[in-house]
This record gives structure tokens, sequence and C-alpha cells, in this order.
């Protein structure tokens, strides 16, 4: 190109942003080494872009909190009543069929790692049209899980002649304290939405309950409550059959 | 091929996808806050792109397209949590809060908070490519696809995005150096 201010400020964005082809390169290239004017209007162009990339290179994740769990209910008195069901529930834990390591197995673990807690105002939208869900309480914290049980059990009932329109709610490790009958100030309220509604059914992790009951801490499930063997196989299972998973 | 030697290459495939998945959060948060300069928003998108991608992670068939299917669900996400945040009032048309103040702008960062404060007032469509453009290096193929615009379009939207972003920073500049001048006055 014999003059210079013909280049356009869109090729000399393409030239930058690596969009021009091998022939168009090597002649802004030569241009650029001939005329400082040109050369100067490819250098603000990429000064920008690098003034852009350094705006945003220190971004990072913000973290997660956890809450640490910590389970209270251990009761001196019902030590025997406790180790009981720790033996029992250890040896459900090892002896009904387990899934094999396959890939739904693999996806559910990342799912349950990586997915990220949806806040209670949330719920509806990650829903959406979704009709067989599987929601995991991954931590129980009162303050906000009421509005998510609210949000729950409104879309329950909008949903309830509506058959194929399902909800499981699984717990396991830290969330099993949203349905220990001692100490969560929901698990009546959990207990008494499972029974009413048939589309909600509700399940405890026996691995978490077992672990908890050999540490001394156990955990009291209302009637209503299911168990399943291992939340992580549920899961796998859930959404091999195509439910979606959310945690909450 | 076997179908063991089928589930083992499904297997690997996929634990690739969910370790790509995995490592592609930090970037999508950085997107997300470049388009919001908000973390709740940001980390709310993120949220919401995360939660869609894992539950898709296993329907994904080329493994090279998934940045670009992830940062048009990000896209897709934050538009809609957008809207519902600001119903009445048009996505393009969205200029955000510029808290910046003088005194912030001569702070140790002052370079990188004018360009982040000059960003945060540009139109969000011209915020979105300029940030896909050049933050994350996509193509203007990939940009068209991921925002769903003809190629051409990503071009001179750019263009008109860099070009406000220049005018911006030299008006910036000028205010400073005005600034300046009357400090030293006093």
């Amino acid at each position: 190109m014999s003059n210079y201010n013909e280049y356009s400020d869109e090729h000399i964005s393409a030239y930058i942003d690596g969009e021009l082809d091998n022939e168009e390169r090597a002649q802004l290239l030569f241009d650029e080494q001939e005329n400082p004017d040109l050369a100067e209007r490819i250098y603000d162009a990429r000064i920008l872009k690098e003034k852009i990339q350094l705006a945003y290179s220190d971004m990072s994740t913000p973290q997660f909190e956890n809450k640490s769990f910590s389970c209270t209910a251990f009761v001196h008195q019902r030590f025997p009543l406790v180790a009981s069901l720790a033996l029992l529930l250890i040896a459900a834990a090892m002896f009904v069929p387990t899934l094999n390591n396959n890939d739904d197995l693999i996806i559910a673990k990342q799912l349950i790692k990586n997915t990220p807690v949806v806040t209670a105002s949330n719920i509806d939208k990650a829903i959406g049209t979704n009709k067989q869900v599987i929601l995991n309480i991954a931590h129980y914290q009162p303050e906000w899980f009421s509005e998510s049980i609210d949000h729950i059990e409104a879309l329950l009932i909008k949903n309830k002649t509506d058959k194929k329109f399902n909800i499981e709610i699984v717990a396991s490790s830290a969330g099993l304290n949203a349905l220990d009958a001692d100490t969560s100030i929901h698990a009546e309220r959990l207990n008494a939405m499972a029974e009413r509604l048939d589309n909600l059914k509700i399940v405890a992790c026996a691995k978490s309950l077992a672990r908890l009951a050999s540490e001394g801490n156990t955990i009291q499930l209302l009637k209503a409550i299911t168990v399943t063997p291992s939340v992580a196989e549920q899961v796998a299972k859930r959404t091999g059959d195509g439910w979606l998973y959310l945690k909450i | 091929m076997s179908s063991f030697k089928n589930w083992l290459m499904l297997s690997a495939r996929q634990r690739k996808l969910c370790k790509r998945l995995e490592d592609g959060r930090s970037r999508l948060f950085r997107m997300a806050y470049a388009w919001s300069h908000d973390t709740d928003i940001a980390d709310e998108v993120v949220q919401m792109t995360m939660i869609k991608a894992m539950n898709h992670v296993d329907k994904i068939k080329d493994i090279d397209a998934l940045d670009g299917w992830l940062f048009r669900v990000l896209s897709n996400c934050f538009i809609d949590i957008c809207r519902q945040k600001r119903e009445a009032i048009d996505i393009d048309d969205i200029i955000l809060l510029d808290n910046d103040t003088p005194e912030s702008i001569h702070s140790q960062n002052e370079m990188l908070n004018s360009v982040r404060s000059a960003i945060s007032t540009l139109p969000f469509k011209h915020r979105q490519i300029i940030t896909l453009v050049d933050i994350e290096n996509f193509s203007y193929a990939e940009v068209a696809s991921i925002i769903d615009i003809p190629q051409g379009t990503v071009m001179s939207r750019l263009n008109r995005a860099r070009k406000s972003l220049r005018t911006l920073l030299n008006e910036q500049k000028k205010d400073n150096e005005v600034m300046t001048k009357l400090e030293v006055v006093r």
C-alpha cells in the first residue's frame, strides 16, 4: 500500500489482533518501518490492547465460604444406640451393591466438587424448564435455608399435577445438619414436605451418617427421610437418567 | 474398536472436559467482572454458567470448541441476569456507575484504574467485544459465534469500542493534568 493513510483503523486492529493473512501482515510490517506516523498508530493500538489485558490480569475467582462442619448432637446417654446405628449403617454402606467406577460416577463426583452453590433467589432460574432435579444440600446455614426451601416448596406445589416433575433433595456431610431433628430448625418442615408432596423425595447419605456416628455425632432423621448408600452414586444415577444437578 | 476401548476413551475425554471447565472458572469470572465491574454480579453469572456447563459436560462433542461455547453460555447468562436486575433498561444502554474518584485514580494503580474506569463507562456491547478480544484473545470468528453477530459487525464494533476507549482515556488524562496543575497552584 503506497499511501499509508489508506490503512483504516479496522485494518490496524486486525493486524494487532493477528487477523491478517501473511501477505497483508508482511505489507503492513514493511510500511510500518517506512512510515513513523503509521508506526505510531500501530504502537498506540498495541499499547491500548496491553493496557486492557493488564487491567484485568489480577482478577481471580472469589472462593465460596465453606462453613466448617460441626455436629454437636452427640448425646452421652444414647451411646449404645449411636454405636449400634454406626455399625448398622457401615454394614449397609458396605454390602449394598455399588455402581462401578464408571463415567457417571466420575462426572457426579466432579459435579459435587465443582458445581457452585445456587443462592435461594436463583433456584427458580437455575431449574428453568427442567422437570427432574436433584438438589444437593452442601452446607446448612439456617439463615438462608428457609428462603431456599420456600422456593422449592412453591415450585413443587405449582407442579403438583405434573407427574413428570420431581425433585430429590440429597444430603451428605455438612448438609446432613439440615435434616437433624435434634438441631435443625428445618427438619420438621422438610419431613412434612416429604410426607405431603408426592413429587418430593428427601434422601440422606448412609456413608456420611455412618462416619458421623462413628465419630460420636449422630444425626436424628425423621420418618419421611430415606437413606441411600452413597450420595455420589445417587447423583450419578440421577444425572445419568438426565436429571439436573444443583447444589443449594 | 472394542466397546471397552471406547469406554476408556470416553472416560479420559470426560475427565479432560471436567478439568477444563474447572480451570476455566477464573477466566470466566475475570470476563464477567470486566463486563459488570461488580463482583456479586460476576459471581452470580459464573455460578449460572458453571451450573449449565457442568450439567451439559457429557454432551460436548468437540473439546476444542469448549472455550467458545463456555463464553457463549457466559454471555447469555450475563444478559439474562442483567435483564432481570434492570428490567426496564436495554442491555446495550447499560452504562455502569463509575465509582472512581480523582483521588482513587491517583492511587498506585493509576493507569490500570483509569483503564478499568474508562471500560466501565463504555456501552455493554462495546465493553463485551473489547474484553473478549483483548483479554481472552478470541479471534473475530470466535467472538462472532459467542455473541451471535456477523464477523463484519465484530470488526466495526471493536473499532468503535477502541476509538471510544482511546477518547475516554485521553479525556481522563487531560482531567488529571488539570487536577495536578490546580494542586500545584494551591
